[in-house]
């Protein structure tokens, strides 16, 4: 083997490393009766200090290298028919900048959680999600194919959610979290369906197999489908319109993972989908156009929801909102190295301006009790007529998504379940259902 | 082969001898010790047959059969690729039942229905002879039914029998047919009821279609398919949680399928195979929906478990390799999370004397392990990633897709449904505030060591399927890339007798070359 060889190995097992974590950590907590914080922190900061490390050695060869994109195969899952899963990772311009601003991202929350969250009854389950969702990160960023980005990006998904119901005693964060788990699921059925159609058009979704064969592709209304697909996925990861109002709810969880989730990088996942997407978005000109609506309708609502919020993170949670509009009409508009450069720099002010937030609000109410500061004034320019009350109501996308779509299915189920539950008792000739404690014996 | 037939035999005669031992026993530690002792033997010896099975046959079907025949009725039992896997995780199922359910349940005598249900589920699965399987599926509900009776819930017990009696007509009247066929031919087929020969025989003279659409729907009521699917419900919430898991969580429905159908009306099953994509469509999407408004924890896995047959369905009508081999996996690792969540459950029930969500909430601050154990195997019903949910989702949707696009996205909107389902019930019932609406809030205990072992080694055995999938598809390949070659060749009668189950080992290896070369040569024309 030789030294390259070597070190692409070493790269090859960034995912690895914080996988490896969780499961100790998860381990650690079914073995031991009482875990030690330390034990906790020193296992999550060896495995991100290794991730950073791999993720390092991988752009530095693919920067020595030349820059060419670099597929990496590292094992074959499995293989039915003529469907097979193969785990390959893929270092390109994109994925590079992105995985190097996550790894380290994810190694500064982790020293930022180790003092916030002291003595904290959840510490060991925050810091084994935080793994966890570093694993499905780097996976979603790094994999090679659709499928391994769907992955990644389940497991971001389910991690979000389980974060944003860290403070599951109360009822908000269980309901936010609630809302958000929502959304995605449903919203991840266009990743699914993209990633398979793919499949099905090309025999395959890797990367390398596929974007450069999209040229040669006939089919307008398959592309646009799939491509329509994918814009549904990114729309919920991305908070955009008209499924964007789990975020401001998600604010709930503990700063920490709320700064590098939505302040870093789960929810720039959407821009990332996009920008691997895109030589689908340049086969047609309507999946453009879509693009370019849907953000630049997020960027403006969200922009003027945000003018009137009353807290801080709310306030922070909508401004991030309407840039990652601004990134969807780059990608839009053809500028996926644009939106890149959004994204990075984006992702860094705002996970910083997240972690700020609570203290920055601490030092502005000391200050002005100290008389170094003038008092605050609220200050919009929506005044008070039909645009500030649309703004404040959030131009009432969540209610109007509850009342049409929500509550109609459920009134139906309900409908359809005192049928049977009728149908039930008349086939088995009883009287419907019977006093529960009465199975209180089996 | 003498070997095989005693290994055989004695998968389904130990738990029937130990049920009768049990009889005489008092103790019921003694008898509980003894209940497990028996389904960790059947466990080991089902495995060691199926690593026989791959060591010297690769997946192709064992024999042992016991020569004299009886009124045409021959002692004929078998395995291959599909039954070698069931048989072990049927097993898995019955001793994580033993080990966790709660002792106060697992009395002397619900053991022996228990071991009873067992030894009567292998021998469906072990059969090789009409007449034995379909005895062997007919009493495997009875131990069930009669423990209804004893409990007086009659409603239940009317309904089971009445739907069990319907699952198994279709069966019945195939026997007489053939046994009238067999007094009319005279010597000419001394054993009428072996399915190889059967299989083999209705080429040249094709039992009646009409026979065949009610052994499908008999299949169809034992899956539990709508709209078959109340007597389930009922049960799952009146019947007590161990013995309806030993006789339920089994795949026995789809597996009879592949069993009688299949082979035996291949033209028919073809046919059949939209109502069957349709039926298992609407399956799926009615059990999410109703799983939705579900307050009651059992009724909600119920409804859960309908969504899931509904996958296995629309899995096998697909007919194609990933689809099918899909169904298959999905099938394990369903039966693997339907017994962790209703053990789960039933020690819900016994600690907090209720099921209800709206009485439960907060659990998680009392018992955080249960609550663990609830999330990681609903996130593995749903097919996250590195968990089996995942690989045999993602082939079922490949399957679905090759033919049918809607149905692919029925699909993965109904697994986002099951998503919500299991997550929604997970936050009320773990989550939120403490309700201290049922009896003894305090005293709800987090899980017991043995509870604990059951629920990992449970999820472990999904995150090991998940994280390397490769050897449970090669089970499979035999069965999957046969039924493959049925549809790439569009001539299902003549391709049918390639499956593995009823033909030599040399046929499946030729199908199973010619569907790879099939398969190389499709992915090279995607990508020119």
């Amino acid at each position: 083997m030789t030294t390259s060889q070597a070190l692409w190995s070493f790269a090859a097992l960034s995912p690895a490393w914080p996988a490896a974590g969780a499961l100790l950590v998860g381990g650690l907590s079914l073995v031991c009766k009482k875990t030690e914080e330390k034990h906790v922190v020193w296992i999550s900061q060896t495995a991100l200090w290794l991730l950073l490390l791999s993720v390092l050695v991988g752009s530095g060869l693919w920067f020595f290298e030349g820059g060419k994109p670099v597929d990496l195969r590292v094992l074959d899952l499995y293989q039915s028919g003529d469907y097979s899963l193969t785990l390959r990772l893929y270092f390109d311009f994109a994925s590079v900048p992105i995985s190097v601003v996550a790894a380290v991202l994810i190694l500064a929350t982790s020293r930022f959680a180790e003092r916030y969250l002291h003595r904290e009854a959840g510490f060991l389950r925050f810091f084994a999600l935080m793994l966890t969702f570093a694993a499905g990160v780097m996976m979603l960023l790094l994999g090679g194919s659709f499928d391994l980005l769907l992955a990644g990006w389940e497991v971001v998904g389910w991690t979000s959610v389980l974060l944003v119901g860290f403070f599951h005693e109360r009822t908000g964060p269980v309901r936010a979290a609630s809302r958000v788990l929502v959304t995605y699921r449903l919203c991840d059925v266009g990743l699914l369906v993209g990633a398979v159609a793919l499949h099905g058009a090309m025999h395959s979704t890797e990367y390398l197999d596929v974007m450069p064969h999209l040229a040669a592709f006939s089919s307008h209304s398959r592309i646009l489908f799939i491509g329509l697909a994918f814009l549904v996925a990114a729309m919920g990861k991305s908070a955009q319109f008209p499924v964007g109002g789990w975020l401001p709810r998600a604010m709930e969880g503990p700063t920490a993972s709320s700064a590098v989730f939505y302040g870093g990088l789960s929810v720039h996942m959407g821009i990332y989908l996009l920008i691997r997407a895109e030589p689908l978005l340049q086969q047609s000109v309507l999946l453009q156009a879509a693009v370019v609506v849907v953000g630049g309708t997020t960027a403006v609502m969200a922009g003027l929801s945000g003018q009137v919020c009353a807290d801080a993170k709310t306030n922070l949670a909508y401004a991030t909102i309407s840039q990652v509009g601004l990134m969807f009409v780059e990608v839009g508009l053809g500028f996926p190295k644009l939106a890149l450069l959004h994204l990075v720099t984006h992702s860094v002010l705002r996970y910083y301006q997240f972690l700020r937030t609570p203290s920055t609000l601490q030092d502005a109410l000391l200050r002005r009790q100290a008389g170094i500061a003038p008092e605050l004034e609220s200050r919009t320019f929506l005044g008070s007529g039909f645009l500030y009350r649309l703004a404040i109501e959030r131009f009432a996308v969540d209610s109007s998504l509850d009342r049409w779509i929500a509550r109609p299915v459920l009134s139906l189920a309900k409908t359809i379940e005192a049928y049977e539950t009728r149908l039930g008792a008349f086939l088995s000739g009883s009287q419907g259902s019977q006093d529960d404690n009465q199975e209180q014996t089996r | 082969m003498n070997a095989n037939l005693v290994l055989f035999s004695s998968i389904w005669v130990l738990p029937l001898l130990m049920s009768l031992v049990l009889g005489v026993v008092r103790s019921e530690k003694v008898a509980r010790g003894l209940a497990v002792a028996t389904a960790a033997t059947v466990l080991f010896l089902s495995s060691w047959a199926l690593a026989k099975d791959v060591v010297t046959h690769t997946f192709s079907r064992t024999e042992a059969m016991w020569a004299p025949t009886l009124l045409g009725i021959r002692y004929h039992l078998g395995i291959d690729g599909l039954s070698a896997v069931v048989l072990p995780v049927a097993a898995v199922v019955v001793l994580a039942v033993l080990c966790a359910s709660p002792r106060k349940v697992l009395t002397n005598s619900l053991c022996r229905q228990i071991l009873l249900t067992e030894s009567l589920l292998l021998g469906v699965l072990l059969s090789l002879d009409l007449s034995i399987l379909t005895l062997f599926w007919i009493t495997s509900l009875w131990p069930l039914f009669r423990e209804l009776r004893k409990r007086k819930e009659y409603g239940a017990a009317r309904m089971m029998g009445l739907m069990g009696g319907l699952s198994s007509l279709p069966m019945v009247i195939l026997l007489v047919l053939l046994w009238v066929q067999k007094a009319k031919t005279g010597a000419a087929s001394e054993t009428p009821f072996d399915l190889a020969a059967l299989a083999q025989r209705q080429l040249a003279d094709p039992l009646p279609d009409v026979l065949g659409g009610l052994v499908i729907a008999g299949a169809l009521i034992r899956m539990g398919s709508f709209p078959f699917h109340l007597w389930f419900l009922s049960l799952s919430e009146r019947a007590p949680t161990p013995l309806t898991l030993t006789a339920f969580a089994t795949p026995l429905g789809l597996f009879v399928m592949t069993r009688i159908p299949m082979p035996l009306f291949p033209g028919l099953f073809v046919r059949a195979v939209p109502l069957l994509l349709w039926l298992g469509l609407i399956s799926a999407t009615y059990g999410a929906a109703l799983a939705l408004v579900q307050t009651d924890l059992r009724r909600l896995l119920g409804y859960f478990w309908m969504s899931q047959q509904g996958f296995l369905l629309a899995g096998i009508a697909a007919l194609n390799a990933p689809g099918v081999s899909g169904a298959l996996i999905h099938a394990l690792g369903t039966v693997v999370v339907r017994t962790g969540l209703a053990l789960l459950i039933g020690s819900i029930l016994l600690r907090a004397g209720t099921t209800d969500m709206r009485r439960l909430g907060g659990l998680v601050r009392t018992a955080p392990q249960m609550a663990a154990g609830f999330l990681l195997l609903s996130v593995a019903a749903v097919g996250a990633p590195a968990t089996l949910g995942f690989v045999s989702e993602d082939l079922l949707t490949q399957g679905l897709l090759e033919h049918h696009e809607i149905a692919a996205l029925v699909v993965l909107l109904t697994t986002a449904l099951n998503g919500i389902v299991l997550f929604q019930a997970f936050s009320r019932v773990f989550l939120g505030e403490a309700v201290a609406t049922f009896s003894r809030p305090h005293a709800f205990l987090d899980l017991l060591p043995r509870e604990r072992f059951v629920a990992v080694a449970l999820f472990g055995m999904l995150l090991v399927g998940g994280l390397v999938p490769a050897p449970l598809l090669a089970v499979r390949t035999s069965v999957v890339e046969a039924l493959h070659a049925i549809d790439k060749e569009k001539s299902p009668i003549d391709n049918l007798h390639g499956t593995p189950a009823h033909s030599d080992s040399r046929s499946s290896d030729v199908d199973h070359d010619q569907v790879k070369q099939r398969a190389a040569a499709s992915t090279h024309t995607g990508h020119s």
